[in-house]
């Protein structure tokens, strides 16, 4: 008996990890066809991201840097396009600029679905009037910097080639004093750690932040001394932020796999950790 | 709608050829790989012309030989600085890329330092100077003073500090405030890999969605199809492997 408990336990932390990563996606393939709503519960931060967008007023800029990749996608995707389209649906002007390549894909994606939405339901929005792309730019933190000083010179043309000096939004911005709140959307670095550094105490810039999971329990302190003036969380920070727009979108969908894969993996934990602990005391009986 | 459909099986192939890996490294996961190198290499490159060079030095630089408005002699130096970087290529030049790397060495480490103080140290000291009845802190805001909430970010940077002083040996009450540190440490890292589950699952939803997505009839059931020959090609790899090894 001791010896079969011994070889089940053996058993279980020699498990193979393949069973684990298809465990893993059977949940993800059935549990994204079959939804059960979650419930979705707003934090502080989301709240504050939400306050801080809703008092922006009419014609206000604000500077969008969307320094993030194609696999985050389903993490930064869905709030970056809620966001933009918030901001066109009141009227304030959006610049985009990105430190990350894939970023100029992305925005272009946000913009043409958000403004072909918007133009079904009667509300059309121009480039270069409502709108621009200002592209990739490559120096990390000096284009941060020059950025204070001058757009039009650090970004003397916008992402399809035309230059600034032609698109009316570009002629309203000088730097920093004209932008009144900036969003970043961050995968690593350079990202929000980087903005915050070189930009947001240097030019007092009122700051937001969408950020993967994996960066976010490093903004919590950003928030807490006031750096930040709200941020996304990931996914979850996604449907947080689709909750209080009153708009479900593709986060809000994903909250069931979310939950169901996060309990498979605080299963697998307290097993392993059962049958360590057993193997443990076996060895310490004999 | 040919381009949609050609998109819809692209995608779907490189994403189950990259989770190929899962199983073990194989030839379907290997080509994916590489043609995902070279595409971003190319389209790296393309973008550094058109977005960087060409309005940033080009357009910039040869108005000055036309004699056409809207030159920038200045522009000229950051040109011979690019080319001095490429002299590291030529092994009995590559000292001249030296002195360009030196200048973005120092121009970098100043401004990183500047911005690692004001944000990170004084920024971040700014907020843990709280009274501890204030109420105003954005996350822990009760409608009773905070004192719990502020007791413990003031007593958490001392500890971890505290587990960080090496000036002196841990005894006495720097010994427990070193060991209570650890305990904060344990629960930052125990949120963070909370926050990494939670992020790589999120990576999961989007491409499921993909492959749901894609296997309707309008993809011609796309991800069934690649399913069914990376696995056949698996296979075939597999046993043309055993049968090289029996050989």
């Amino acid at each position: 008996m001791a010896q079969a408990q011994a070889k089940f336990l053996q058993k279980i932390l020699t498990l193979d990890r393949r069973w684990i990563f298809l465990m893993v996606l059977v949940i993800a393939l059935v549990f994204y066809k079959i939804t059960i709503p979650m419930p979705v519960k707003v934090t502080q931060q989301s709240q504050s991201f939400y306050d801080a967008i809703e008092q922006l007023k009419a014609g206000e800029i604000v500077h969008i840097t969307a320094d993030y990749t194609l696999d985050v996608i389903p993490e930064l995707y869905p709030m970056n396009k809620a966001l933009v389209r918030r901001l066109l649906e009141k009227d304030v002007k959006i610049i985009v600029s990105t430190l990350w390549i894939e970023g100029v894909l992305l925005t272009d994606r946000v913009f043409n679905e958000t403004s072909a939405e918007l133009q079904r339901e009667g509300k059309v929005k121009t480039y270069g009037v409502d709108y621009v792309n200002l592209g990739y730019k490559s120096g990390n933190d000096v284009v941060m910097t020059h950025l204070g000083t001058s757009f039009a010179e650090t970004y003397p043309v916008d992402a399809k080639g035309t230059s600034v000096a032609q698109i009316p939004l570009m002629k309203r911005v000088k730097n920093f004093d004209d932008i009144a709140l900036m969003v970043n959307f961050s995968v690593g670095n350079p990202g929000i750690r980087q903005w915050l550094q070189q930009v947001q105490r240097r030019y007092n810039v009122k700051m937001l932040c969408g950020a993967t999971g994996i960066m976010s329990p490093d903004l919590y302190s950003f928030y807490q001394s006031g750096q930040l003036k709200g941020f996304l969380a990931g996914l979850v920070g996604a449907a947080e932020y689709e909750k209080l727009l009153n708009r479900p979108g593709k986060a809000t969908a994903g909250m069931t796999v979310q939950s169901f894969e996060h309990l498979i993996v605080i299963l697998l934990i307290i097993v392993a950790n059962i049958a360590f602990f057993l193997q443990k005391l076996n060895r310490g009986v004999k | 709608m040919m381009v949609d459909i050609i998109s819809g099986w692209l995608i779907v192939f490189f994403t189950l050829a990259i989770m190929s890996f899962l199983y073990k490294d194989n030839p379907i996961y290997k080509l994916a790989e590489h043609i995902y190198v070279g595409v971003s290499a190319g389209y790296l490159f393309v973008l550094a012309v058109v977005q960087t060079i060409k309005p940033n030095f080009w357009d910039c630089v040869a108005p000055l030989f036309t004699a056409a408005p809207g030159g920038q002699w200045i522009r000229v130096g950051a040109g011979v600085f690019g080319v001095m970087f490429l002299l590291r290529l030529h092994k009995k030049t590559s000292w001249v890329s030296n002195f360009p790397l030196a200048v973005m060495i120092g121009t970098f480490a100043a401004l990183r330092m500047t911005g690692l103080a004001n944000s990170d140290l004084v920024g971040q000291l700014h907020g843990t100077i709280n009274s501890l009845n204030y109420r105003g802190l954005p996350l822990f805001e009760w409608d009773k003073p905070a004192l719990i909430n502020n007791l413990l970010i003031v007593g958490g940077v001392i500890c971890v500090l505290s587990y960080f002083f090496f000036s002196l040996e841990h005894r006495g009450v720097l010994n427990v405030a070193g060991k209570t540190g650890i305990y904060f440490l344990m629960i930052t890292f125990g949120s963070s890999y909370g926050y990494t589950v939670m992020a790589r699952t999120a990576v999961l939803i989007g491409r499921v969605a993909d492959l749901y997505t894609y296997n309707t009839s309008h993809y011609a059931y796309a991800t069934i199809i690649c399913a069914i020959i990376i696995i056949t090609l698996i296979h075939i790899s597999n046993v043309i492997k055993k049968r090289a090894e029996k050989t």
